[in-house]
């Protein structure tokens, strides 16, 4: 009581100081007062992370009290602790069961709330029976409570007749809410099961408007997808894989103004539920929720006709100033939505300028945007505000507005004029003015992003050259950034060469090279030598060859000094593949330009993309979190792709998952693709790998060399060899964590190999075994892995002839043969150890090799003992044996974002 | 769906930890957001992180940041749009947000989420109908509680809003004074590029209502230029249909506070102000003149003028004095005040003076943004106006109130 008091009726004091007061005996008072006392002390203890669970079983007995504050506390605390004691929850059922049955409807929902937390088999058909009486509850609060706990009832047990029974209900109540939190509770228990909509579809739409925001974005979740699955979608984001749905057809046989009809009119055709749909989620547009915005978008954008889908723009774009909190989620939705019509926001390129209040993360999304949605018309206007940004003091922001403007470039040809002359003026004044001792890196880095950006513009539109390499080349004793060097460096090799305008100009570059050589950084000396061997190898149509040759040759002596030894190396390579020129060129004869030199230096580079700044586009539905995050989240539903013909409320039978299946297939192939495109895109001069192959290196050497070569500056360093296999990344994505993974583990014995019990000795007649990995690689195959058999007989008898077979052929010399058969078509699965014996108590171990194909799905072999069979399932564990692959952060990124693994939860 | 939120402080430390599903979510998750925090320096992080074990979604109100963590898919929004509202009940439930009044009430606050979130989806948010089911504490029951010993902060007869028909309003409100008032809050966001010219100009605005009206009145609230408005979104309560055919405004209020409605007006042509920076530098120092005036007549006067000036990292030191008002430095942030408040009739404001800049750096080549706060009184500066006010269905006159204010949001200047 003193505490109370001197908390002047706050919890103040309760928070401060919780265990103060003997809490188990003011649980156990007689009086209500003292009671709620006590558990607001509990719940103060939990809101500090205390586990007060050991106090389960005094608090239920609360539930029985008739005060509803006691009541409410009691509950707060079950729900908190509902899967920690579930044995305990069951003492006091028949309170809960008495409280249903209660007057007040507050109490009535509270002890179905309660009660569906209890995750206690035995429970589960008074839960259900509860709930089915609650769904018909006067009360809508306390129907909505029951739509709530269908979906808890539904993760507990296998009723699955019943919660789609009461789904069923639930959806046909006429009460906005209650309608809304039924269409979650749709979601979690049979997301699938559309022919439950199609009877009830016109009044759903007609709930929409009236229901709770929350209720909303469920209620148009199923909607949509229930009209996916009937009649698929006008757009997607992968133009290759849209349908010529029957939607599609229809916009174009009615010049797209059907919709315009009015809704209340009879319909003529079976199309009225899209136009229901539709117009019933326009009003939506204007709600104050950013959640039911977005979501009443992605409908208009996947359902409604051309002309009409510019209704989304402008609600989208209001969400960024009205619920500020939204703006990144908002910004990566338009950003995908105008990679596909950048039309539609491209008058409102006002709206993606940049304040200073905005994080990094914004400002990177707001440029992505503006490069999208740039046209003819809003160019100089975009140009202009993107070079304000260079001169901001954030030099982040400076760098990917330098990058922006190259990719508006490449975008746009009618702006390359403008953006290379600015670019250029930005780098010889950025360079020219640092005549001070130190280098600021922020301004290092605009020049660094401006000369690369160049270098992509000038690889599409060589017209422009001249100049600008002249420019370059005139500056580059102000270019101080090894980078930006580099790269300047190797637009001389590669680009200037093919320009008899410049020839005069590339023995003043070199000599000014070859002078600052010695002092370069260790990239800048192997692009020059690079650059020399182009240069030579294209000797035809250099006039000033000879200073050239000289150079060279002064060049590769000082390279041969180096005290980097992959620029003596290089040097080493050059002067060996470059000895025929030499020659040549030093007795004036005419040399053949020898072709695998030639070839090898002066191949055709493809156009590098300019990376994007923040996300990268992705075939997830928008407003989801997957399409935030960049990966498959667990639980993420693709849309429907098939259109299922028979959706009447009567189909007894449960459309298939097989879409679901397909459908991902789909995503991870465009995933794949997508992967590969960047490739080729990014991987513009491969000379190098040409040469180890040219040498017979082995593959880890190239790598080496690889990182080394020119194509670190355009950041790749993986080999294509090593991306190849990106199969085996996308191949974890697939399958499901087994469900019945063995969690027996015998840690005694062998502490360092992690044991599974693959057969228990009352399954097998005695004998026992267990399988761990070896964290080793295989003999026989590189991608097999070593799993390592014990076996035990714990029967009183001796057991002969334990053989691990596929289940199919007999003996062990017969087993190996087909496995070798197998193994050289390379289909074997497991190479299997020899037959052995045991005697009564004995213990052995055996070692099968086992080729899991990189997925996580289960191997099924079969054990032979004592001319028994027993099936055993070996499955396999990330993650054991782990290979180190080099990538580049890029690549890396983009295949974790595939990989679901990394951020699957654990389900027990 | 949301598993849990946690309220930290603005120190990182856990206030309160709200389970709403089976699985709990461990506090060291709280640890690792608040790494990722401190990573990002002086930015806020995204408002939807993927950690090693979670999907992070959060916000920040008044220092407090509201952490809600799932592990499976679920609109970023939804969980995003919830946090907000979480935030805004409570702040109108407690009259505040801080570390200290969530400790003071933080039985209030489980049971107002224990009602706001039902086994991880958002269930009765609405802060009216919140209110009959749990009473917001007020010094009448704290001194009740004292005095009788029992402080029930739960409504014992619970109408519920069953019998209504409308979810945001109980049949039976009664008020003894009918009182119904709107405030018009413009905020302007205006960006001036180096030469002076105004590159973007727009007002957002929100009509913020209280509504103390007894039984079911039907309002309609009606613009004289509601042509101008270039976006729109409403409360609920508001009938689409009645604005698409007349522009109009036609609801049933909420009692008590609400939002009823924002939007934006684009392409304004006058900005009140006019801030002029000349910044020219050389020899290691930059001389800066900033004149700052009115820039046409906004009719009532233009007040707490303030001017931010964030120095790049190359300044080392200021040495500015102001024609009018004081300027205050701060060497951490590098960044310059300057307090003007009202402009005097006599004296326009400048701030003038030198930056001294880092050894070697002769010359600035970054160049701050200037951010701009004022604040008018009695004007909607987009030149909204509210035409005339109808109430239907009741049987009372109810008192009528309309305000406006105008502040300025996001003010920029680019030197």
């Amino acid at each position: 009581m003193s505490a109370l008091v001197s908390g002047v009726g706050t919890d103040a004091a309760i928070y401060d100081d919780p265990q103060d007061a003997d809490i188990p005996t003011l649980l156990d008072s007689r009086y209500d007062a003292d009671k709620a006392q006590g558990l607001k002390r509990l719940i103060a203890l939990m809101a500090q992370g205390q586990d007060v669970s050991t106090f389960f079983p005094q608090v239920v007995k609360g539930v029985a009290s008739q005060s509803l504050e006691v009541k409410k506390l009691v509950y707060i605390y079950l729900v908190h602790y509902a899967d920690k004691r579930p044995d305990e929850a069951l003492l006091s059922i028949n309170s809960f069961q008495r409280d249903l049955s209660d007057i007040n409807p507050l109490v009535r929902a509270w002890a179905l709330r309660a009660m569906s937390g209890i995750k206690v088999r035995a429970v589960g058909p008074l839960v259900i029976m509860a709930a089915n009486k609650c769904a018909r509850d006067p009360s809508p609060y306390v129907r909505r409570c029951a739509a709530n706990a269908v979906s808890k009832i539904h993760s507990m047990g296998d009723e699955q007749h019943f919660d789609e029974l009461l789904v069923s209900i639930l959806l046909n109540d006429n009460y906005p809410g209650v309608a809304g939190a039924a269409a979650q509770a749709f979601i979690s228990v049979c997301p699938e099961r559309y022919s439950l909509l199609s009877s009830s579809f016109r009044k759903l739409c007609g709930l929409l408007y009236e229901a709770d925001e929350w209720g909303q974005i469920s209620l148009m979740d199923i909607l949509m997808r229930y009209i996916v699955a009937k009649y698929g979608v006008v757009r997607d984001f992968s133009s290759v894989n849209v349908e010529f749905s029957c939607l599609q057809q229809a916009h174009e046989e009615n010049g797209g103004d059907f919709y315009k009809a009015d809704t209340r009119s009879s319909f003529p055709d079976e199309r009225w539920e899209v136009r229901l749909m539709l117009s019933s989620t326009l009003s939506l547009l204007r709600s104050q929720n950013s959640a039911v915005v977005l979501q009443a978008a992605v409908i208009h954008w996947y359902f409604s006709p051309g002309n009409e889908l510019s209704n989304i723009v402008k609600p989208l774009l209001f969400l960024l100033r009205s619920s500020l909190d939204a703006r990144h989620v908002v910004l990566a939705n338009i950003l995908s939505f105008s990679k596909c019509e950048p039309s539609l926001f491209e008058a409102y390129f006002e709206d993606f300028f940049i304040c200073s209040s905005d994080s990094q993360a914004i400002q990177a999304l707001k440029l992505d945007i503006l490069t999208n949605i740039v046209s003819d018309l809003s160019a100089t206007q975009i140009l202009q505000e993107l070079e304000a940004y260079i001169r901001n003091p954030n030099s982040q922001l400076a760098a990917d507005a330098v990058n922006s403007i190259g990719r508006c470039a490449l975008r746009l040809s009618s702006t390359v004029a403008i953006c290379t002359k600015g670019l250029l003026k930005l780098v010889v004044s950025r360079s020219s003015h640092s005549g001070r001792e130190q280098y600021s890196p922020g301004r290092g880095r605009v020049v660094v992003q401006a000369v690369s950006s160049l270098r992509a513009i000038m690889q599409k539109h060589p017209a422009e050259q001249d100049q600008v390499i002249l420019h370059l080349l005139r500056n580059l004793n102000h270019i101080l950034e090894p980078t930006a060097r580099e790269v300047v460096i190797w637009m001389i090799g590669e680009q200037a060469i093919a320009r008899p305008a410049l020839a005069e100009g590339i023995p003043v570059a070199l000599r000014y090279l070859a002078k600052t050589f010695a002092n370069e950084s260790n990239g800048t000396k192997l692009q020059v030598l690079n650059c020399l061997a182009k240069i030579i190898s294209s000797s035809q149509r250099c006039s000033s060859l000879k200073t050239v040759l000289l150079i060279l040759q002064y060049i590769l002596d000082l390279a041969a000094c180096d005290l980097n030894y992959d620029v003596r190396d290089r040097a080493w390579i050059l002067r060996v593949l470059l000895a025929g020129h030499l020659d040549a060129i030093k007795h004036h004869s005419s040399y053949d330009a020898d072709p695998p030199a030639n070839s090898m230096f002066l191949r055709q580079k493809s156009v590098p993309v300019l990376p994007s700044l923040s996300l990268q586009p992705s075939t997830f539905l928008p407003g989801s979190m997957s399409h935030m995050v960049q990966h498959k989240s667990p639980g993420y539903r693709p849309l429907p792709r098939e259109r299922y013909t028979d959706l009447s409320p009567s189909s007894p039978t449960l459309p298939e998952r097989q879409p679901e299946l397909q459908s991902q297939s789909e995503s991870t192939d465009s995933g794949s693709e997508s992967f590969e495109s960047e490739d080729d895109g990014n991987y513009t001069d491969d000379d190098l790998a040409v040469i180890s192959d040219a040498d017979g290196n082995t593959a880890k050497e190239k790598a080496d060399l690889i990182s080394l070569s020119d194509t670190e500056l355009l950041k790749r360093d993986a080999s294509p060899e090593d991306l190849s296999p990106s199969v085996d990344l996308e191949s974890w994505l697939g399958p499901e964590e087994p469900s019945n993974s063995p969690e027996d583990f015998d840690k005694s014995s062998n502490s360092e190999v992690k044991k599974v019990l693959a057969l228990d000795f009352t399954n097998g007649d005695g004998l026992e075994v267990h399988y761990g990995f070896m964290r080793g690689p295989s003999i026989f195959s590189s991608s097999m892995v070593c799993v390592r058999l014990f076996l035990h007989n714990k029967s009183s008898e001796p057991m002969h002839g334990i053989e691990i077979n596929d289940g199919e052929t007999a003996g062990y010399a017969a087993v190996l043969f087909s496995w070798l058969t197998a193994f050289e078509s390379g289909t074997a699965r497991i190479i299997p150890p020899e037959a052995v014996a045991l005697e009564p108590g004995e213990k052995t171990e055996l070692n099968a090799h086992v080729d899991f194909r990189h997925n996580l799905s289960i191997v099924k072999v079969c054990l032979h003992c004592n001319s028994n069979k027993f099936p055993i399932k070996i499955s396999p564990e990330p993650g054991v044996l782990l290979r180190p692959r080099k990538m580049s952060i890029s690549v890396f990124l983009a295949a974790e974002a595939r990989i679901a693994g990394m951020h699957r939860s654990s389900r027990r | 769906m949301i598993q849990c939120l946690f309220l930290l402080s603005d120190a990182g430390d856990v206030i309160l930890e709200k389970q709403w599903m089976g699985k709990r979510v461990e506090r060291s998750i709280c640890s690792w957001f608040w790494r990722q925090r401190s990573e990002m320096e002086d930015q806020d992080p995204p408002s939807v992180i993927a950690s090693p074990t979670h999907y992070l979604l959060h916000i920040v109100r008044e220092g407090v940041t509201f952490l809600a963590c799932t592990a499976s898919e679920m609109p970023p929004l939804l969980g995003i749009e919830f946090l907000c509202k979480v935030a805004s009940v409570l702040e109108n439930y407690l009259g505040g947000l801080n570390e200290d009044i969530l400790k003071d009430n933080f039985v209030i606050v489980y049971e107002i989420l224990d009602e706001m979130m039902d086994s991880g989806f958002p269930s009765t948010t609405e802060p009216s109908v919140l209110k009959e089911i749990i009473a917001p504490p007020n010094l009448v029951s704290r001194v009740l509680s004292v005095v009788t010993g029992t402080s029930s902060s739960l409504n014992a007869a619970s109408p519920l809003a069953t019998s209504s028909q409308v979810s945001w309003r109980a049949s039976n409100v009664k008020h003894s004074n009918n009182e119904i008032y709107f405030d018009l809050v413009e905020e302007m966001d205006a960006v001036f590029n180096r030469d002076g010219f105004v590159v973007k100009c727009e007002a957002y605005g929100e009509i913020q209502a209280t509504s103390r009206l007894s039984g079911m009145p039907e309002l309609s609230l009606t613009f004289a230029n509601a042509d101008i408005l270039h976006d729109v979104n409403f409360h609920p309560c508001v009938r689409y249909r009645a604005w698409e055919a007349d522009q109009m405004l036609s609801f049933i209020p909420p009692d008590g506070a609400f939002k009823l409605m924002s939007y934006r007006v684009k392409g304004l042509k006058n900005p009140p102000l006019f801030v002029r920076p000349q910044l020219s530098s050389g020899e290691g120092i930059c001389r800066v003149n900033v004149l700052v005036g009115l820039r046409g007549d906004p009719g009532k006067p233009v007040d707490a003028i303030i001017v931010q000036l964030p120095w790049p990292p190359s300044v080392v030191s200021t040495n500015l004095s102001p024609s009018v008002g004081t300027v205050t430095y701060s060497f951490s942030t590098k960044v310059s005040t300057w307090i003007i408040g009202r402009i005097p009739k006599d004296k326009s404001p400048c701030l003038s003076g030198t930056l001294q800049l880092e050894p070697g750096i002769n010359r600035l080549e970054e160049f701050p943004t200037f951010l701009v706060g004022f604040k008018i009184q009695g004007t909607a500066v987009s030149g909204l106006k509210v035409d005339k006010m109808d109430i239907r269905n009741v049987e009372y006159r109810p008192y009528k109130g309309f305000r406006a204010v105008t502040r300025a949001a996001s003010y920029e200047i680019r030197t």
